[in-house]
């Protein structure tokens, strides 16, 4: 038993370990000089300790920019997902019409199949309809892969609401919208506020339709500006790493706020099904 | 299930090459998505570029199929 004990905490030591090093390698990067980074000197805590770097992504490079493009589009597109999604996961957990499975099933293949596969007929796509280089572009591709994805996780989560709840509504005259509204959705809302953080973390991550459908210099989003830290075999370690801090950020934030939450949501809409 | 999803994600990925690589030195470290990406958005070549990309979909399909049919069986 005790040993069993033990291996636990060994396990979980290096789990934190795989997630924690990183992350406190890019913080501590981003207090050194270009020397100190250079030379490995005062690798673990550096000194002299400077903030030139986050001084320099303010006055020098466009971060506050691309943070606002960042923001805008993944708001956006959140949003957009999280209707659609919502209407789309309602639709085919308590609605009945012919092709409801079928079209459960391709939902889920379409959240499967990869970007790496989708984006040069999307780009295409988009070249045809004469619309690429705007955040436009990004708020209407970001959905591709963000609606499949919400609408199968509420799908689970709608499932594990009692049809019973809103037939008493029904029964109290309310419409099938205003049932969805005031009694599943309120139920849901653990859920709902999963899938719109992990939209919002998937679109703000998102590299490579930022990259390709925008051509702008003023347009681009965090992560296509961040490796602009990276030219060839050289990169800007103590930018980029100021800049990978700042950007994780907000999400980080939002996370320890909100976990309690998103692990209800998950399990209620992935694993109980 | 975890490493059938983590396959079909990292059959196409295209970040981590891109930024690291660029699929370079010469073509020794392209994949399916960077590769494609060279060949239509770099060169304007779309057929190859699709080509390239396709190649991957008998397995990413296989794989797809595999886990639909388990996460059916398990919401039965």
């Amino acid at each position: 038993m005790r040993g069993a004990t033990l291996a636990r905490w060994i396990v979980l030591a290096v789990i934190l370990a795989v997630v924690f090093v990183p992350m406190y390698w890019i913080v501590v990067t981003s207090f050194k000089t270009g020397r100190q980074i250079l030379l490995s000197e005062s690798v673990y805590v550096p000194r002299p300790f400077t903030l030139d770097n986050y001084v320099y992504l303010f006055e020098e490079s466009r971060f506050a920019l691309w943070i606002r493009n960042s923001a805008i589009t993944a708001t956006a597109s959140t949003l957009l997902s999280l209707f659609i999604g919502t209407a789309g996961a309602y639709s085919l957990t308590r609605l009945s019409f012919p092709g409801r499975r079928t079209f459960g099933g391709i939902v889920l293949i379409t959240y499967l199949v990869p970007p790496g596969l989708m984006f040069i007929p999307l780009y295409r796509t988009f070249i045809g309809l004469g619309y690429t280089n705007s955040l436009g572009t990004l708020i209407l591709a970001y959905p591709t892969f963000l609606v499949p994805f919400v609408t199968w996780l509420l799908m689970g989560f709608f499932r594990s609401i009692p049809r019973e709840l809103e037939e008493a509504a029904l029964v109290d005259g309310a419409t099938r919208v205003q049932a969805m509204v005031r009694v599943v959705l309120p139920l849901a809302a653990p859920g709902l506020l999963a899938a719109g953080l992990f939209c919002f973390t998937l679109s703000w991550n998102e590299f490579l339709y930022a990259l390709i459908f925008i051509a702008d210099d003023s347009l681009k989003t965090l992560p296509v500006g961040l490796s602009e830290f990276v030219v060839s075999d050289f990169a800007f370690w103590g930018q980029l790493m100021a800049a990978a801090a700042l950007a994780s950020l907000p999400v980080i934030v939002v996370y320890i706020y909100l976990h309690k939450y998103m692990v209800q949501g998950l399990t209620a809409g992935a694993v109980k099904g | 299930m975890v490493t059938l999803l983590s396959t079909i994600v990292t059959l196409n990925d295209f970040n981590i090459v891109y930024i690291m690589t660029r699929g370079g030195p010469g073509a020794a470290t392209h994949i399916f998505a960077t590769y494609s990406y060279e060949l239509g958005i770099m060169s304007q070549r779309w057929g190859l570029a699709m080509a390239a990309s396709m190649a991957s979909l008998p397995l990413v399909a296989l794989l797809i199929v595999a886990v639909v049919r388990y996460l059916h069986r398990e919401e039965e």
